[in-house]
């Protein structure tokens, strides 16, 4: 047992009710932290005392890389201690929390409307299906019924807001094998995606949409006429990036057979999304606990046998199709209606606990929300996508090289501040 | 230092300060066909150096996602002269710091900027680099980069959009042509800061922005405690009663002397003898009105 987030120096336990929050006890420290080669692992022995042993991480003949935290290819702050042997890996210890801005625990401060703004800038690549969860969840919890409308505009959110982080990760795939072309493509196209969006939210990366009980505002007279002219044109597109750089040779020799996990393997980890189902997991959550409209709209959970990274990259592509096919489907049908139920004006949420998840772009997220009945949840957690994908790296990577490294963290799409929260 | 005085017969030295004189001999070379341009060296390099700034790659949230799509084909800040970002502190010139610092990453910013070559620029884009925005609160997030580097120019927005990076970044482009470089930017390093290696903390914040570091985070921690008191109770306005007659102000009695029976009694026929004025004025009155 180690730490994941926190400083190895911190001391006190911030989920705890009686965690001093004052920020003059929490400042910041521009001594480097301390490192700890050692984990810690606690057993009960048979007469119930608490005993631990601890164990070393390295042995004095490993070769430890490390990578991260400031390394453009991880995406963000992400830090992996590698024990190589020559070129191939033997051993990865991720090390979290560059970016761990405690937001559960500010959410037990904030009221509910004021936690919806944290979810956005949590995963900012998928930053609708977040607050749809967040947002699901207090509305589950209130019992509120959405109209129709809400829940179409929802639904088409939700995929617009798909393929927009499965174009930036075509294009960032690319970027970090070096395909520079496929990375501007990439880029060129997703901001045809957020214009659509953007004007009907009013924001670019961060869109603040939905809000308990409904949606922020009505959806803008063009946006039909817009989302179609998107539509078509962006299923040409999507074929040029395989030739450009899918189906390219580089990249099938970099990709194919690369960070391979078995099905099994990606059950036990809980690797979800696309990168457990490259691996022929069905593990969708629009199919298996359809919520908004998705029980009504007709589309193909989209699953593939290798595992490896080159499945994981056509798992994105093939998605795109089917977020398209569910936009058309449901763009000519809006019905008329509300487009937001007028809630009293401090929102509670009656005693109860209660999760809610939604397929986000790179996996499950879920959000448990433990209420007492006050203006302000007693306990929020959220389910990250990202960590089980960082967590089975080790699994995938063993006995790969370090080149391969790059290549399989790029194919599975993780976002860091997602990560750490 | 000492100046040389150079010796040019149809140039007398005066005229080598005037600069009327340089200008007017620059015209007239000008006119017979040359090509002559006067100009101050720093200004020269300055131009170079505004428009090459290569940032580094350090983006750690959101604001990282809004920074690559400024290097990108639609809004391509590579037609400014930021060509190019750099993936080693080495070789930049500038750190876009876009995206929280948490407590565990304040370290590793204040070595990437020490590893950084002088000159060197820092930009905070984003609420939560200039002061820890929407995540002000939390335990482990830094209220503002500025308390660990010196920063030249902050770019707000939650996260800002691309136009408002580029309008940043153009910004310190203005702030490096007007800096002096010859002994200003390339000066040589003092003994002090050779020996203390200050050169890259309190030295810059002092001589570049002329603040202290421990002024600021003084400042900070006032202003947090004076945040964190409940807010004040609402008064309700006390409703301006009508200027009556202003009553005129008498002098107060002073007793000095505890009140003896005498003076009750003399102060109760003084009364009477008021109360009986008055009832005959009153009769007088209704008399009067009958």
């Amino acid at each position: 047992m180690r730490r994941l987030f926190l400083r190895n120096d911190f001391s006190g336990y911030p989920l705890r009710k009686d965690f001093n929050m004052d920020p003059e006890r929490n400042m910041y420290s521009t001594e480097d932290d301390i490192e700890i080669d050692t984990t810690t692992e606690w057993y009960l022995t048979d007469s119930g005392d608490l005993k631990s042993v601890s164990h070393s991480l390295f042995t004095d003949d490993d070769f430890v890389v490390n990578i991260g935290p400031q390394h453009p290819s991880t995406h963000g702050v992400l830090r992996l201690q590698t024990i190589l042997d020559g070129e191939t890996v033997k051993h990865i210890y991720p090390h979290l929390g560059y970016i761990h801005r405690g937001i559960e625990k500010l959410c037990e401060n904030f009221t509910y409307p004021q936690t919806l703004a944290l979810t956005d800038r949590m995963n900012y690549l998928s930053a609708m299906m977040h607050r749809h969860a967040l947002v699901g969840v207090i509305e589950e919890g209130m019992g509120i019924e959405l109209s129709d409308r809400i829940m179409y505009i929802r639904t088409i959110m939700d995929e617009l807001q798909r393929i927009d982080n499965h174009l930036l990760y075509t294009a960032c795939c690319a970027q970090d094998l070096g395909a520079l072309t496929a990375f501007l493509y990439g880029m060129r196209d997703r901001e045809h995606v957020l214009n659509v969006m953007e004007e009907t939210t009013g924001g670019r990366l961060i869109q603040n949409y939905y809000r308990i009980g409904g949606l922020q505002a009505d959806i803008d007279p063009n946006f039909v006429s817009n989302v179609k002219q998107l539509c078509k044109y962006l299923r040409p597109m999507v074929q040029e990036y395989l030739d450009v750089f899918g189906d390219n040779v580089i990249t099938h020799k970099r990709f194919e057979g690369i960070g391979t996990m078995n099905e099994a393997d990606c059950i036990n980890y809980g690797v979800t999304g696309p990168a457990g189902r490259a691996s022929g997991w069905k593990n969708d959550v629009r199919k298996y606990h359809p919520y908004a409209v998705y029980d009504k709209v007709d589309f193909e959970e989209i699953t593939l046998t290798h595992g490896d990274s080159m499945d994981r990259y056509y798992c994105h592509i093939q998605e795109i199709y089917q977020s398209l096919n569910i936009i058309e489907q449901l763009i000519d049908n809006i019905p008329t209606g509300e487009f937001y139920l007028k809630q009293k004006p401090i929102i509670k949420v009656p005693e109860g606990q209660w999760y809610f998840s939604v397929e986000g772009a790179s996996g499950e997220f879920g959000v448990y929300l433990d209420s007492r009945g006050d203006k302000s949840a007693y306990r929020m957690k959220f389910r990250p996508m990202g960590l089980t994908l960082v967590g089975a790296m080790d699994k995938m990577l063993r006995g790969q090289k370090i080149a391969d490294l790059v290549t399989t963290g790029a194919a599975l799409d993780f976002v860091i501040p997602d990560i750490d929260r | 230092m000492e100046m040389r005085k150079p010796k040019i017969k149809a140039f007398p030295y005066e005229e080598w300060k005037d600069n009327d004189t340089l200008r007017d001999m620059a015209e007239k070379l000008n006119d017979g066909g040359t090509n002559l341009v006067l100009g101050n060296l720093d200004q020269l390099i300055n131009w170079g150096r505004s428009n090459s700034l290569w940032s580094l790659t350090f983006a750690t949230s959101c604001c990282g996602i809004e920074f690559m799509s400024v290097g990108c084909a639609r809004y391509d800040f590579s037609r400014f002269g930021f060509e190019v970002t750099r993936n080693s502190p080495r070789q930049a010139d500038l750190i876009m710091c876009a995206g929280t610092i948490t407590n565990k990453m304040a370290p590793a910013l204040k070595r990437l900027y020490d590893e950084m070559a002088e000159p060197k620029y820092v930009i905070a884009v984003g609420g939560c680099a200039i002061s820890g925005g929407p995540f002000k609160d939390s335990y482990h997030v830094m209220r503002g980069i500025d308390e660990i580097i010196p920063v030249d120019v902050f770019i707000p927005g939650c996260p800002p959009r691309p136009e408002a990076i580029i309008y940043g970044m153009m910004q310190l482009q203005r702030k490096v042509k007007i800096e002096k470089f010859f002994g200003g930017v390339n000066h040589k390093q003092t003994k002090e800061e050779r020996e203390l290696g200050k050169s890259n903390q309190t030295l810059i914040f002092k001589e570049k922005l002329g603040i202290s570091p421990e002024e600021i985070k003084e400042a900070r921690e006032k202003a947090w405690s004076e945040a964190k008191k409940p807010a004040p109770k609402p008064v309700r306005p006390v409703e301006a009663k009508p200027a009556a007659a202003i009553a005129e102000k008498k002098d107060t009695i002073v007793v000095n002397k505890p009140v003896t029976t005498e003076d009750v009694n003399k102060l109760g026929k003084e009364i009477d003898a008021l109360d009986k004025s008055a009832k005959t004025e009153t009769n007088e009155a209704t008399a009067n009105q009958e």
